[in-house]
């Protein structure tokens, strides 16, 4: 199916990319916070869920930044 | 000075007291007024549209328009969710305009926006990709992302509920202290019956925070829905 781009979806965009890559980023660290005051492992799921967070908003960017793009076949 | 939050009206007396605040009065009044007006304007419906049937064709073609421009002419039955959804968080966002709190102000309302939104990509997902192709998603590129996919769908509602939230709740806290701000002024110059600046003053902020803002992030909402929805079923 083809899809054309649409310049008013893709500033909608634009305008949510910086949301989007701090959400991550702030629900890991919370995350991370109450599962160590559950578990009294501080600060060991912190930093997991905070690196966790980082790598999960770089993803969000790409999956947005490659959303017009064609899907490649194979690796 | 008490605090930003909504508060509290009148308690339903069952369950322990279910507190009723200004946000779900609000969201009454304006649910109140939409659909009276979309009674009113489909009572009589003709051929050749008269008076307000006029108004009410425009909105529901230009929906159906942006619909389909930005999900393409298979996806065109989210045109009267999303139109709703438009019209609704116009309405609310413009509520600041008349003095009343606007219901989107409140954490509660955007977020159960942005859960409905969640909840129709992972379920028209599933349904055009079947539960297996819809859940073979999660483990791309390979097995270990599971948890990392898992999040980054989490974040998905979180952002979009928060966004719009900020928006609304920074306008208002600005136009309160503004406000009080002005009525401060107004004393200083011995005019405290009679606080002159709090007229005419904030009608630039009103324009910005209120029309502006709330205009824009209203077609921001839509817009995201329905590109998420419809990446979700591409």
């Amino acid at each position: 199916m083809k899809k054309k781009s649409n310049s008013l979806a893709n500033l909608s965009l634009i305008t949510y990319i910086g949301v989007y890559m701090t959400v991550p980023i702030i629900v890991g660290l919370f995350a991370g916070q109450w599962i160590d005051k559950k578990l009294n492992t501080t600060p060991i799921f912190l930093f997991v869920f905070i690196i966790m967070g980082v790598v999960v908003a770089f993803m969000n960017l790409f999956k947005v930044a490659t959303k017009d793009m064609p899907p490649k076949k194979g690796k | 000075m008490e605090g930003f939050g909504p508060r509290i009206i009148f308690e339903i007396p069952i369950l322990g007291g279910i507190p009723i605040t200004e946000t779900v009065v609000n969201m009454w009044i304006i649910m109140a007024i939409l659909v009276g007006l979309a009674i009113i304007s489909t009572k009589k419906l003709e051929k050749l549209p008269k008076g307000i049937q006029n108004y009410v064709e425009v909105i529901v073609d230009a929906m159906n328009k942006l619909t389909i421009q930005t999900m393409g002419e298979d996806k065109k039955s989210f045109a009267p969710y999303m139109g709703s959804l438009f019209i609704f968080l116009l309405v609310a966002n413009l509520w600041g305009l008349i003095g009343l709190r606007p219901p989107t102000a409140d954490l509660n309302t955007t977020i159960a926006f942005a859960m409905m939104t969640f909840f129709m990509i992972h379920f028209f997902g599933a349904k055009r990709k079947g539960i297996v192709g819809y859940l073979k998603g999660f483990f791309q590129p390979f097995i270990l992302m599971f948890p990392l996919n898992v999040m980054g769908e989490l974040s998905t509602p979180i952002s979009l509920g928060f966004r719009l939230f900020g928006n609304m709740v920074g306008g208002l806290i600005i136009m309160s202290l503004l406000y009080a701000g002005l009525g401060g002024i107004s004393t200083a110059i011995g005019l405290g019956f009679f606080p002159i600046f709090q007229a005419g003053v904030p009608f630039v902020f009103h324009m910005y925070f209120d029309l502006f803002a709330g205009v824009l992030q209203t077609f921001i909402f839509v817009m995201l829905s329905m590109v998420f929805v419809s990446i979700a079923m591409d």
